[in-house]
């Protein structure tokens, strides 16, 4: 009895946590100057880099998972709220969702409940604690995501939104694990691409921009994300980040599929096999 | 296409300079294991010699002349030459041997001591010095005596030379070998060597993204920002600690998949959802 007790508080403590981990990566007021004036400037760059006309459609990706798109597609719009800016920031990940995580709100129904027809366009917006930001969740998990982002209901829903907001931000699957983000790109005014200092490989980056450039994507850039500075104000040369390369870049291929004796733990998120496949192969053996 | 990335010198002295501890770890590593490998491993060796002078009565020496030229100093070198030769055969060595085992009870086999004996002629004259090299002292000097004595008969018989004069005799053997200072310092060349290769060639293959204009020079793309790493995972802060624990079983751990995204319908109505998500596609390709 005590034992489950002392877990459970654990697990609560675990929970606690990372929740505040998580938090302390949203901009807020807590956030550092060096950090808040590093988004201002994105922002600069963003701008200048797009047309000054009509809604400016801009999708956040990367090469693999783990690099930060969620958390860099939500400061973003966080900054561009600032402005006075109506912003939306549309969560396009549809395998494996962050943004409800990320503000820590309940998702209502989202993106996929209104692309399949069951719930309104307005019933999906919702807003957020920050002035003129809105958000649309990714809503239940589909079968078919990558068909669903290419549909035209699709079209016709960011045609709606593009009357309602001048900045609308799509956080979107990682492009060299799932295409979901190479079907948006031919409705996206740009492409930011985020890549992890130190963590990403030459190869990675290579593969997802001839993915994009393939799609006829507009890629306006990259961000280098999670920079360390050593000494003297350069970068720090060796930082060793904990890489989880099975994590990253895994899901849904071959080898490295389910991690940690994971029948269990290690469904991929980014595939829709969750596991019934390998156990009816066992059974039947 | 592949491209060979070069190493600029800069970056070089800095990955250096950076893994400095490591090539020191290294070098004193390699080094103190070649030290005590040296020290307790290998047997030393030690050496005896005795030379000796030997006059021949038929031939005219260099001694006998009154002016020498260079062909007269190759003869005699040639000549003593020979007389190793002919301490090397068998017969000798087989003779000293036996001798050794007679005289002082000590039992090397003529081919050992062929392995130890070495000769050569003192500075090109005809002083003929014979040095036994073994891992006891005292015996390699009882078996340069030995040779010392062996020899002048055995000479006698095959060449028929005059005498052989014995000039120094063999003391107890000096050290020759190993040389642990000489071993200790190649010890710590190899280690700083091996480690600054290590270091080099990890950079070489390392082609992760280390600066923005590696983004710049390989894809040619602005770099719309940099932002920095808010927070630092790797400190032992144990918010941090569960967050990397957290990568270890995915994100969507515990979740299953109706769950996602933090909404649910519910598992009921999840199976209506599905089924309206595969109607669209199949809408589709109906109305095509």
């Amino acid at each position: 009895m005590l034992q489950t007790e002392q877990r459970q508080k654990n697990n609560a403590k675990e929970e606690l946590l990372k929740r505040e981990f998580v938090r302390d990566k949203v901009l807020s007021n807590k956030t550092s100057f060096q950090v808040k004036e590093a988004y201002k400037a994105l922002r600069t760059n963003i701008i200048f880099s797009l047309p000054q006309e009509g809604c400016k459609k801009i999708s956040v990706t990367s090469s693999i998972a783990s690099e930060g798109k969620s958390t860099n597609c939500l400061n973003l719009a966080i900054t561009f709220a600032e402005t006075g800016a109506r912003v939306l920031i549309v969560d396009c990940d549809l395998r494996r969702p962050n943004i409800s995580r990320l503000l820590e709100k309940q998702s209502s129904p989202g993106l996929s409940n209104t692309l399949v027809g069951l719930n309104s366009l307005d019933d999906v917006i919702n807003k957020t604690d920050y002035t003129n930001l809105d958000v649309i969740f990714s809503g239940n998990i589909p079968p078919n995501p990558a068909e669903l982002l290419g549909s035209d209901n699709m079209g016709k829903l960011i045609g709606e939104l593009e009357k309602r907001y001048d900045y609308i931000f799509f956080d979107t699957a990682p492009v060299n694990i799932v295409t979901d983000s190479a079907v948006l790109a031919k409705w996206m005014t740009g492409v930011v691409m985020v890549v992890l200092y130190n963590s990403t490989d030459k190869d990675t980056i290579e593969e997802a921009i001839k993915q994009l450039e393939f799609a006829e994507a507009k890629i306006l850039g990259f961000i280098l994300n999670g920079v360390v500075y050593g000494n003297n104000g350069t970068y720090k040369y060796n930082y060793k980040r904990y890489n989880y390369k099975k994590h990253r870049y895994s899901p849904g291929y071959g080898k490295g599929r389910y991690y940690y004796k994971s029948r269990r733990y290690g469904r991929d998120y980014y595939s829709s096999d969750d596991g019934s496949l390998k156990k009816a192969a066992k059974t039947k053996k | 296409m592949e491209q060979f990335e070069e190493l600029d010198i800069k970056r070089l002295f800095k990955i250096i300079t950076q893994s400095l501890s490591f090539i020191l770890v290294m070098t004193l590593l390699v080094g103190i294991v070649a030290f005590v490998y040296s020290e307790t491993m290998i047997l030393p060796s030690y050496s005896s010699a005795v030379t000796m002078y030997v006059n021949n009565n038929n031939r005219s020496t260099l001694l006998s002349k009154t002016q020498i030229s260079s062909a007269d100093m190759q003869a005699s070198q040639r000549l003593v030459e020979t007389y190793i030769e002919i301490l090397k055969s068998d017969t000798v060595m087989s003779e000293v041997s036996v001798e050794a085992e007679r005289r002082y009870g000590i039992q090397y086999s003529s081919k050992k001591i062929l392995s130890m004996f070495s000769a050569s002629s003192v500075n090109g004259t005809e002083i003929l010095k014979v040095s036994i090299t073994g891992n006891n002292p005292e015996h390699t000097a009882l078996i340069a005596n030995v040779v010392a004595d062996v020899a002048p008969e055995k000479l006698n018989e095959f060449i028929e030379t005059g005498t052989v004069k014995i000039i120094d005799t063999a003391e107890p053997g000096t050290r020759v070998a190993p040389n642990i200072k000489r071993n200790t310092l190649i010890g710590f060349i190899l280690g700083f060597l091996f480690s600054c290769g290590v270091i080099v060639i990890r950079e070489i293959f390392d082609t992760r993204v280390k600066s923005e204009t590696d983004l710049e020079n390989w894809f040619h793309k602005s770099i719309l920002g940099i932002i920095p790493e808010i927070g630092n995972p790797d400190s032992s802060s144990s918010k941090y600690y569960y967050y990397r624990r957290s990568y270890k079983y995915g994100k969507g751990y515990g979740k299953s998949k109706y769950m996602m995204g933090g909404y649910s319908y519910g598992k009921q109505h999840y199976a209506e959802f599905v089924k309206a998500a595969q109607n669209v596609t199949n809408r589709a390709t109906a109305e095509e």
